[in-house]
């Protein structure tokens, strides 16, 4: 299943993100579901849970994009200006985003103490999720979502930046 | 933070946000017990949340902001520092100049004040400190002095030489009689001069910008300020923006490459210093126009008027303008201090009141880098030096050699390596869904996956090598990882446990032909170089600089050489330079400031690389005759080049040629949905076409003829390119009056994307609406023209924020239509809707709509994808592209309000725009392939 996934999102990220289209953004929304569908249309795969797969597809997402951003960039400073907005419509761009980079790194920090609030961003932000869908994936209520968002949300933001760590 | 802690972290923080403002702090006083380290982790949390409004991080202002600031109190008469300040000199985008007095020292200086924008910016600040600190270093006679760099009472400001004396633009207004004229500009040259050999640029010469001290004496202000009052986007030029109401007066001394938002280098300069000459022998400006686009245009287009050049004039310094005012830049002066020599050489030598005082580096410093000639490959057009620099074309290197295409897989593939004996390339590919190093012995068409049990490599993309073979071709060494904590990989070719190899931050070994060491660098701010010994021991730096960008070192095969590439950006501007492996002093050897990567050795004097025109289109491949320093562009016509190698007798070089392509098709709108088979290709005199737009009698398309994307337009069956891709190439489809008079286009600018109409023979242009950053979603148009022709609505962001604007279309204030997400809008034929994209959902959008006067308006449509929508010539349907369950085109009746499939295609390359015929009986849209392959490259013995 996953690397049936993980082509799938290859295949339509390397076209977005490819030499040939340059300077488009797409919705990762966009690219997801678009994986999603095509594998909706497979023949041997059954997806019984959208949500599912949404989750899984989320998280192969986050890997492609930060994996494009390292490899594009050159790490030059340690925490380069970071400008990441959470903006309901994430919006994926061909340029190298070393805002992705610092953002996986303080993901996978975050990871260490709350597991479920990196979810929610990874699923949020880089799946695109709505908040329904990320309560279902997740097992919890939409209030737990929100509430996991907007603390998760302050702690990346300072991480980002390189405040003092808490 | 441990969970536990992290648990009373997230109960008092969602506790305390339940509160009114004013409670929290008595809550968590209460709820710590004591702990003020967890109050302080709360409050900063809390405080994280109040300051960015919950949503958006706060984004970096534009210039647009800088016009709307509220013009801070003057300073005059107050005291800064050991400062005390007087009368305000002058005000600019750079802050406010004022006359003061230095209590110490008992001496008049000018104080800059910064502005606000620059000093809110901790990383602006931190880097304006560092170039103030090289400006300072700027000792000369000619160039006003910078003493200080200080901080006071919440303000920052530069402490300047005070130059008391009447501006240029002052004594030109005057008259100036040609001998002065000559004075003045021998001296400009020579300021000049001291500062390109610096590498300073000056970016914003103009005569407001010089000044004649009472004895003669000319001073250069705010030398290579301009920069650094820039906004961050990398190769941005402040003075380059369209922003009306910054650059009034300055656009005038822009040079082409400028005014087209390119990379500045010292040619800037010279071109600045051609049009101040000019106007020291006129009394008129060069380029002159009514409006900032009148006089850009005239910069791009037209010659200055020559005849005003009074007849007196000696002919060499006539000659020297016509150089330094050349639109071309390779055809443009190169070096100011040819300036200085030349007027020297006059026979009526002006009496110089100026004293030389501080010496000219010596000729001989400049000798070690011998004057070079880049030359575009045959077919392209050769452009040729003066007479005075011969140019010798160098020897194809690959003359007569075969080329073998050794992948054409579905799927991509790139960096290709060869093995230093020529028998084994290695490359990396996604075939198996990740992307892993694939091995492939020369002629035999087998292919292994080398790292199929290994965690995914890096896709392509490559900033540095990602794998290579090992000297002697027995191993493959690869990065996992581009962390600063990687450490490189190594592996047998034919199977094996890889193992650690080389220092952790080592990148990109290189091993000397011998094998016996290897040279790498290290990725921090300062990209050391190192040479260690085969086994990676004893590794030893040989150059380190801070701020400078080194990759990918190469050895010569006569090991007497490092070749490497360097810029002061990663990847772009960059050159190819050389060192000795002992060390000492770098040197470089090409002048692209481009994109430049993958240097492949031929031989002890031939190196292949990669590298990016000008106008950025490409990569291509490039070959480069390391004595006399001249390159050239080879193997042309395969397709872009993104990789190359070469092994080590030079007769093998393997390369990756990506070949993108696109195309225009057409489908009929019948009654039943239409088929492969009833698919035709859209006969059109150019090969490669994308962004379809039907206006008028035209079609409007992107194209290019080997360089970037521009707008082209075909009508009556001629086609035409109507408007070069001005900053690189255009990405989104045109939006084309209904008349097919007019065209917007979105073109970047200074870290923005502006919008700009372009007449349709492409001779006038405007960029309207200054303060709207355009959203371009999902590649497609993000704006479109009314039907009358009067107004263009577009998804745009400006300072309240992201939403939907209509703009008058012969330049005026935007008009907001409502706030929000909202993308990719289109103008219904009766110019009574407008359909725009709204929020995302599953990856389509739902189709809203607004009346042009702001009205929402409720319609029940299909979701499509976004910006996948036209409307039907006679306005009585939309053409939507859905992609469930495939990509296809579907029509939804207005009338009847139900939709139907018009297509049932299969997928065939990737479907972006399209476009319905004026007729209303077909769409045409644009289908695109990437396809890189691995190419084989043998050379005749």
């Amino acid at each position: 299943m996953i690397p049936v996934v993980h082509r799938e999102l290859h295949q339509i990220a390397k076209r977005c993100l490819a030499r040939e289209r340059a300077d488009h953004s797409f919705q990762a929304t966009v690219l997801v579901n678009e994986a999603y569908l095509r594998l909706v249309d497979a023949q041997d795969v059954a997806w019984q849970d959208r949500a599912h797969f949404l989750a899984v597809a989320a998280r192969v997402m986050r890997r492609i994009l930060v994996d494009h951003a390292r490899a594009r960039r050159a790490l030059k400073r340690g925490s380069p200006a970071v400008r990441v907005t959470f903006d309901e419509a994430l919006l994926v761009t061909n340029e190298p985003r070393e805002d992705f980079v610092v953002l996986d790194d303080a993901l996978q920090a975050l990871a260490t103490f709350d597991e479920r609030k990196s979810r929610v961003i990874e699923l949020r932000f880089f799946g695109g999720l709505s908040v329904e869908e990320t309560a279902s994936v997740l097992s919890v209520s939409p209030e737990t979502v929100m509430r996991d968002w907007r603390l998760a949300k302050a702690w990346l933001q300072r991480e980002m930046r390189g405040a003092t760590p808490l | 933070m441990t969970p536990e802690r992290w648990k009373r972290v997230e109960e008092l923080y969602h506790a305390a946000l339940a509160l009114p403002l004013g409670e929290r702090s008595a809550f968590l006083v209460d709820g710590c017990q004591e702990d003020e380290a967890l109050q302080r982790d709360v409050e900063s949390l809390l405080n994280e949340a109040a300051s960015s409004g919950g949503l958006l991080d706060t984004p970096a202002r534009g210039p647009g902001a800088i016009a709307s600031e509220v013009t801070p109190v003057p300073l005059s008469g107050r005291t800064l520092g050991g400062y005390h300040l007087s009368a305000l000199l002058g005000a600019g985008s750079m802050g406010e100049v004022y006359r003061a007095r230095d209590e110490k020292l008992e001496r008049d200086v000018a104080i800059k004040v910064l502005p606000s924008d620059v000093t809110s910016n901790p990383d602006r600040l931190a880097r304006f400190e560092r170039e103030a600190r090289v400006l300072a270093a700027l000792n000369h006679p000619n160039i006003c002095a910078i003493y200080g760099f200080e901080q006071a009472d919440g303000h920052r400001y530069l402490i300047l030489e005070l130059v008391d004396g009447e501006t240029l633009s002052h004594r030109i207004a005057s008259g100036l009689p040609i001998e002065e004229a000559l004075r003045v500009a021998r001296q400009l040259a020579e300021a000049l001069e001291f500062a390109h050999e610096k590498g300073i640029v000056h970016r914003d010469l103009k005569p407001a910008n010089i000044t004649i001290t009472r004895d003669g004496v000319v001073k250069v202000l705010d030398f290579g300020l301009a920069k650094l009052a820039a906004s961050d986007a990398p190769g941005a030029d402040p003075i380059g923006g369209t922003q009306e109401g910054m650059i009034l007066g300055t656009a005038a001394y822009m040079s082409p490459q400028q005014a087209r938002g390119q990379p500045v280098d010292k040619r800037a300069d010279i071109w600045a210093f051609g049009c101040v000459v000019y106007e020291m022998l006129t009394g008129r400006v060069a380029f002159a126009g009514e409006t900032v686009s009148d006089t850009i245009g005239k910069i791009l287009e037209r010659e200055p008027d020559w005849s005003a050049i009074p007849p007196d004039t000696p002919s060499v310094v006539k000659r020297l303008l016509r150089r330094c005012l050349a639109k071309d830049p390779k055809q443009r002066l190169r070096d100011i201090g040819d300036v200085r020599i030349e007027i020297d050489a006059i026979d009526d030598r002006p009496e110089a009141s100026v004293v030389s005082m501080a010496p000219l580096p010596p000729a001989k410093a400049r000798a070690s880098w011998l004057p070079w000639v880049a030359l575009v490959a045959i077919g392209a057009g050769v452009g040729l030096w003066e007479a005075r620099r011969a140019a010798i074309m160098p020897a194809d290197p690959l003359a007569d050699a075969r080329f073998t295409r050794i992948t054409d897989w579905e799927g991509t593939e790139g960096g290709a390596e060869i093995s230093p004996d020529g028998k084994f390339v290695a490359f990396l590919a996604d075939r198996d869904g990740q992307f892993d190093i694939w091995l492939s012995q020369v002629g035999t068409g087998v292919f292994r996956n080398l790292t199929a049990d290994i965690p995914a490599l890096q896709p392509i993309g490559p900033t540095f090598r990602k794998f290579g073979f090992s000297g002697d071709g027995s191993e493959i060494w690869f990065s996992p990882d581009t962390g600063p904590s990687m450490a490189q990989m190594i592996m047998p070719l034919m199977g094996g446990t890889p193992r650690t190899f080389l220092q952790k931050g080592a990148t990109a070994p290189s091993w000397s032909p011998d094998g016996s060491r290897i040279a790498y660098f290290k990725n921090n701010e300062s990209d050391p170089l190192f040479v260690a010994d085969r086994s990676g021991e004893n590794a030893r730096q040989i150059m380190a600089e801070e701020g400078v960008h080194h990759h990918n070192p190469v050895w010569s095969s006569d090991s007497q050489w490092i070749y490497f590439a360097r810029g002061p950006e990663p990847t772009d501007p960059m050159d190819v330079w050389r060192i000795r492996p002992s060390g000492g002093s770098p040197e470089p050897l090409t002048e692209h400031r481009t994109a430049v990567n993958f240097l492949a050795a031929l031989d002890s004097r031939t190196l292949l690389y990669v590298a990016r025109e000008e106008d950025r289109s490409g990569p291509w491949l490039w070959a480069l005759d390391v004595e006399r320093k001249v390159t050239r562009r080879v193997a042309s016509g395969l397709g872009q080049y993104t990789s190359v190698s070469a092994s080590r007798d030079g007769q093998r070089v393997v390369a990756t040629v990506a070949n993108p392509t696109s195309s225009l098709w057409s489908v009929p709108l019948l009654d039943r949905p239409a088929q492969d088979r009833d698919v035709q290709s859209y006969p059109l005199p150019t090969a490669r076409a994308l962004a379809p737009r039907f206006a008028g009698n035209s079609l409007f398309y992107l194209s290019n003829r080997g360089m970037a994307d521009g707008m082209w337009r075909m009508q009556d069956g001629h086609a035409s390119e109507v408007w070069k891709g001005v900053d690189g190439r255009l990405s989104e489809p045109p939006a084309v009056s209904a008349d097919g008079s007019r065209t917007a286009i979105i073109v970047r600018r200074e870290g923005m994307r502006r919008l700009i109409v372009v007449s349709a023979d492409g001779r006038s242009s405007q960029a309207l609406a200054p303060s709207l950053d355009i959203q371009v979603t999902a590649g497609q148009s993000a704006a479109d023209w009314s039907p009358d022709g009067r107004w263009i609505v577009a998804a745009g962001r400006d300072s309240q924020g992201s939403g939907l604007f209509k703009i008058p279309s012969d330049g005026g204030a935007p008009v907001r239509l409502l706030t929000g997400q909202a993308g990719n809008p289109v103008w219904s034929p009766d110019g009574n809707l407008i359909l725009y994209s709204g929020k995302f959902f599953t990856g389509q959008a739902e189709l809203l709509g607004v009346r042009p006067d702001g009205t929402p308006v409720d319609l029940s449509l299909p979701r499509a994808r976004p910006g996948g929508y036209r409307f039907l010539p006679n306005g009585t349907g939309l053409v939507y592209l859905q992609f469930l369950p495939s990509v296809d085109f579907w029509l939804v009746d207005f009338a009847t309000k139900t939709s139907r499939p018009l297509t049932r295609l299969s997928n065939q390359g990737s479907l972006t725009t399209f476009d319905i015929t004026p007729d209303g009986k077909a769409i045409v849209f644009d289908r695109s392939r990437e396809n890189s392959d691995i190419v084989l490259i043998e050379r005749p013995k």
